[in-house]
């Protein structure tokens, strides 16, 4: 098999990814979540045959490799089409969990642990509790419906494939092996010495950016303009809100 | 060992799935969430580079975007939970003042 | 070297540091003790300057070699040697004309902080006066320490703009922003001349540094082009430095407050293009007629501007009259070769006109902001301070003998007498008409019976004013027989292109007509007689004068209306300009805005076709961005496919 058959089966693959995602979008009436993730699993599996075939040589790691990567896409997957922000915010841990996961396999094993104690416990909790503070009663009209999807998962779907196409392309004309490691001091260690030493100023910039936002949120948040609280003009229906403003 | 442009197809799918739900979600929140999917995306193709670089650069890299991230959420979570007082809805459609 | 380094950036920042805290704090924190920032500030820079000249004279005892500090790269262009560095160009003539401005601000500045608080503007805009005063020292000092002809003009512009500033002080009042405009205006048409001076010897030299262009290789490389450049430098002098015909600006300036006058009009920023033509002597020497035309221009504008002070009733604008004819007589001394001499007046001279404008400033103040002599007189006994300080500094201005203003007049005196022997005849006149004049004005203030505007309580100024015309009392007495061996002697190594240039004049030029100190009789004569005159005219027998302005005519009525040069200059210059302006403004308007309309237009016919796009809503956006960047890949992609097929 040569590069363009690989480009042309990556198009078609992420194309009937994107079809499935489209279906498995929430909207109104009727939903396809049946044919959505048929065709999603079947798009997935593609991949994995297609990577099978044309790039990997079956090992003893690419078991988990393939496992994590497919729990990565779906849950993600599995992000954009939940109708609860909640469950949304679940399969994003169990995505985060997955990228860990794929992280420990390209032993950068401190950054694996970050991503599950920066995302999976702070960020997420941060989310969890807006969800909580700011969510309506049931289920309201605007997670149960998307706006015009269609154009949306084209541009996705164009946007992927031709990142994907052309990295793994130019990766394929020169397929590239990772070294073996040479480890003699843990990664935490040297991540921590390079962290220390050459990205001093970064590090420090990355600190006292982390203080701005601190205030900023805080300066944000406040009530300091009571009549900006008022509303100026009367709400459109939730509904009709989303209809006036539709961009194509 | 699977190689690098495996993880560079899971780092684009990612992204590409982020993409998908920024553009079609209408809670905000989620709207949100999807930029951190394409965080996650990001982060694999950096650590997918470091490791085929044989250098931490890439490492460095992600961790620092974990900042960025970071400091993202709690932004724009801040901006989400001002945006629901003016208006009591988490609908982006709600927002189109601009319109020209 | 490091303490040279030190002490001539701290001149320069320190009044800079005080302009900027005058400025910033001043109007909320400091308020009424604004003043001291900028004492301390001025102070310490005259402080630092004298370090700086003791430093100097320890480092250098027999030759006077300048010394050239590079302090940063100021505009690199690459390649390995600066293309310009912010250098600093210390020397005697540099460190005399530091010693100068600096030692009279100071005094200027502490006079200022009385005469600005009971002014008759009461306390408005004090602060921003004393940031400007600070500007403008850092202004000075940067035109004068300055080490190539870029900083030269950069300070050049900056003393332009901080007179412009204070000319304009009362910017409420139309006079005072008129005359604020004219003096930028005319200061205009001679820096446009000086800049393209500048810009003619970087194309000549491709260098600004004074180091290059005033050696000899960099005067070689100017070639025929040196008397040309010398001409237009010569330009910016005359607006600077108020010779004719670009006079007119500096009797209207004296709008501004009466410190300023002092300072800026009269002390330190006219002299600069007395400075400036000191400095670049080796450019001005390349020809005879350059220099020829510098005397002349200087002894036209001295006698000139005197005649006009004769008549004059404002005792400020007397004052600035005979600025103006001061300014001629150095300009006469540096085209007759006589550089040190001009440069040694410019010093002495910075005393007595301080002083007299300082002085002024005192009956002013007491006055209740009246100026006119005709509204008071007599006021000997009620200003005994400001009377006898005033006499000094006059005495010193008319040529008194042993006063500051009888040595340095009578070297240029003598020199002009043996170069020029007409123009020299000429300034011996003026020298007795300066004399007059400045009795006159004198005697109508100080003598005679006692006269008072009305309902004024009249008052004598507290020390912060009495104390600086002291000071500057001593210096004008005293600061010619003190310096007047010694000033020559340090400024001998600015002097070689001159003496060089004068040794080669053509046998016939040097007329031997009368030896120094028959030049010394004739002058301390003709300042007495001159003295003696206005006397006679003005307290002996008050109805002489009266009965001469009689007699004289038509020529008083011209005198008087200062030639009408005012009026000549309106309707030969302003108002055909006027008329172009206007041809220039409809062509604008119609022509040139239509364009604009034009182009303006199609952005938005295609802003009408595309805002129905713009719908507001973020994510619709994010699709278009989405889309636009997955193309922009897709493209990349394949061009580098088509790259990689072709190879």
């Amino acid at each position: 098999m040569n590069w363009s058959t690989t480009t042309i089966a990556i198009y078609g693959l992420t194309a009937l990814g994107a079809v499935a995602v489209y279906l498995l979008l929430p909207r109104a009436g009727r939903s396809a979540r049946v044919a959505g993730t048929l065709l999603g699993l079947a798009a997935l599996a593609g991949l994995v045959v297609l990577s099978l075939r044309s790039f990997a040589i079956p090992g003893s790691e690419d078991f988990y490799f393939y496992l994590l990567a497919v729990l990565a896409l779906t849950s993600a997957a599995g992000v954009i089409t939940q109708r609860k922000a909640v469950y949304s915010a679940l399969y994003f841990v169990l995505t985060v969990v997955a990228v860990a996961g794929l992280v420990v396999l390209l032993e950068a094993e401190f950054l694996a642990a970050a991503l599950i104690i920066i995302y999976g416990g702070a960020i997420l909790v941060t989310y969890l509790f807006v969800i909580m503070l700011a969510q309506q009663e049931g289920q309201p009209l605007y997670d149960r419906r998307v706006r015009g999807g269609w154009w949306a998962c084209v541009a996705g779907f164009l946007l992927t494939a031709t990142v994907a196409s052309a990295l793994s392309d130019f990766l394929l004309l020169a397929p590239v092996v990772a070294p073996p490691m040479t480890v003699e001091v843990a990664n935490t260690d040297r991540l921590g010495l390079v962290v220390m030493t050459r990205y001093m100023v970064v590090l420090q910039a990355a600190g006292i950016l982390l203080l701005l936002a601190l205030v900023g949120a805080v300066a944000i948040v406040r009530k300091r303009y009571p009549h900006l609280e008022t509303v100026e003009r009367p709400l459109p229906a939730i509904g009709q809100a989303g209809r006036e403003a539709a961009p194509f | 060992m699977a190689e690098l442009s495996n993880y560079i197809l899971v780092g684009a799918l990612l992204f590409g799935l982020g993409v998908i739900g920024f553009l079609t979600r209408r809670n905000l929140i989620v709207v949100f969430l999807c930029t951190e999917l394409m965080f996650q995306g990001v982060v694999v193709n950096l650590v997918a580079f470091a490791r085929y670089w044989g250098n931490l650069q890439g490492q460095a890299f992600a961790l620092f975007l974990l900042v960025i991230a970071a400091v993202e959420a709690g932004l724009a979570l801040a901006l989400v939970v001002v945006l629901y007082r003016r208006r009591g809805t988490l609908d982006s459609e709600a927002w189109n003042s601009m319109r020209g | 070297m490091d303490s040279l380094q030190q002490y001539s950036i701290l001149i320069l920042l320190l009044p800079l540091l005080g302009a900027v805290l005058a400025g910033a704090l001043g109007p909320r924190l400091l308020k009424g003790a604004t003043h001291w920032v900028v004492i301390l500030a001025v102070g310490g820079a005259a402080y630092c300057a004298y370090q700086l000249f003791e430093v100097y004279t320890h480092l250098a005892v027999h030759t006077h070699e300048p010394v050239q500090l590079v302090i940063y790269d100021w505009i690199g262009m690459g390649g390995p040697t600066s293309w310009l560095t912010v250098n600093f160009r210390i020397d005697p003539l540099a460190l005399v004309m530091l010693l100068t401005v600096t030692f009279i601000a100071t005094w200027i500045v502490v006079y200022a902080r009385d005469y600005m608080r009971h002014h008759h503007h009461p306390e408005r805009g004090y602060e921003r006066f004393f940031a400007f005063l600070g500007l403008f020292v850092f202004s000075m000092c940067a035109l004068v320490l300055g080490g190539n002809f870029l900083l030269l003009y950069l300070g050049w512009e900056a003393v332009g703009l901080c007179s412009y500033l204070l000319i304009g002080f009362y910017y409420d009042k139309p006079a005072a922003a008129a005359a604020a405009m004219k003096a930028f205006l005319v200061n205009r048409i001679g820096d446009f001349g000086f800049g393209l001076g500048i810009l003619l010897i970087y194309l000549k030299c491709g260098s600004l540094d004074y180091d290059y262009v005033l050696s000899s290789a960099g005067i070689t490389a100017l070639g025929d082009w040196a008397p040309g450049i010398a001409l237009l430098l010569f330009c910016g002098a005359v607006g600077k430095s108020a010779q004719l015909p670009l006079y007119v600006w500096l009797p209207d300036a004296m709008e501004g407050p009466t410190p300023v006058s002092a300072l800026i009009h009269a002390a330190t920023m006219v002299t600069a293009g007395v400075y400036m033509v000191a400095r670049c002597g080796a450019i001005f020497v390349t020809s005879e007629a350059v220099m020829t035309f510098v005397a002349a221009i200087g002894g036209i504008t001295a006698l000139f501007a005197a005649t006009m002070a004769l008549v004059q009733y404002d005792m400020k604008r007397i004052l600035a009259y005979s600025t103006i004819s001061q300014l001629g007589f150095m300009f006469l001394g540096l085209g007759v070769y006589a550089a040190d001499a001009a440069v040694f007046h410019l010093m002495t001279h910075a005393f007595f006109k301080a002083l007299l404008f300082l002085g002024a400033g005192s009956v002013m103040h007491a006055m209740g902001g009246i100026i006119d002599v005709r509204e008071f007189g007599g006021l000997r006994k009620v200003l005994p301070w400001t009377c006898y300080t005033f006499v000094i500094g006059s005495l010193a201005l008319a040529g008194f003998p042993m006063l500051s203003g009888f040595f340095s007049k009578d070297l240029i005196l003598h020199q002009a007498l043996e170069v020029q022997p007409l123009l020299g005849w000429l300034a011996v006149i003026t020298a007795g008409l300066t004399a007059f004049y400045t009795f006159r004005m004198v005697l109508l203030a100080f003598w005679g019976p006692k006269r008072l505007p009305f309902g004024v309580h009249v008052h004598e100024s507290g020390p912060w004013i009495i104390v600086p015309l002291l000071v500057l009392a001593i210096g004008a007495a005293g600061a010619g027989y003190y310096f007047h061996e010694k000033l020559p002697e340090f400024l001998v190594d600015m002097m070689t292109p001159f003496d060089v240039a004068f040794e080669h004049l053509p046998p016939g030029a040097v007329v031997h007509g009368l030896s120094h100190e028959e030049v010394g009789l004739l002058s301390g004569v003709v300042a007495i007689a001159g003295i003696a005159v206005a006397v006679l005219g003005y307290w002996i027998r008050p109805d002489w004068s009266r009965r001469w302005r009689e007699e004289s005519g038509w020529l008083y009525i011209l005198v008087h209306n200062k030639y009408y040069v005012d009026e000549i200059l309106a309707t030969v210059l302003v108002r055909p300009l006027q008329q172009a302006a206007a041809v220039g403004s409809a062509v604008d308007r119609y022509l040139v805005d239509g364009l604009v309309w034009l182009v303006a237009a199609g952005p938005r016919l295609v802003g009408f076709i595309l805002h129905r796009y713009q719908r507001g809503a973020m994510q619709g956006y994010g699709v278009m961005m989405a889309g636009g960047l997955a193309v922009i890949i897709f493209l990349v992609f394949i061009f580098a496919r088509v790259l990689a097929a072709a190879n």
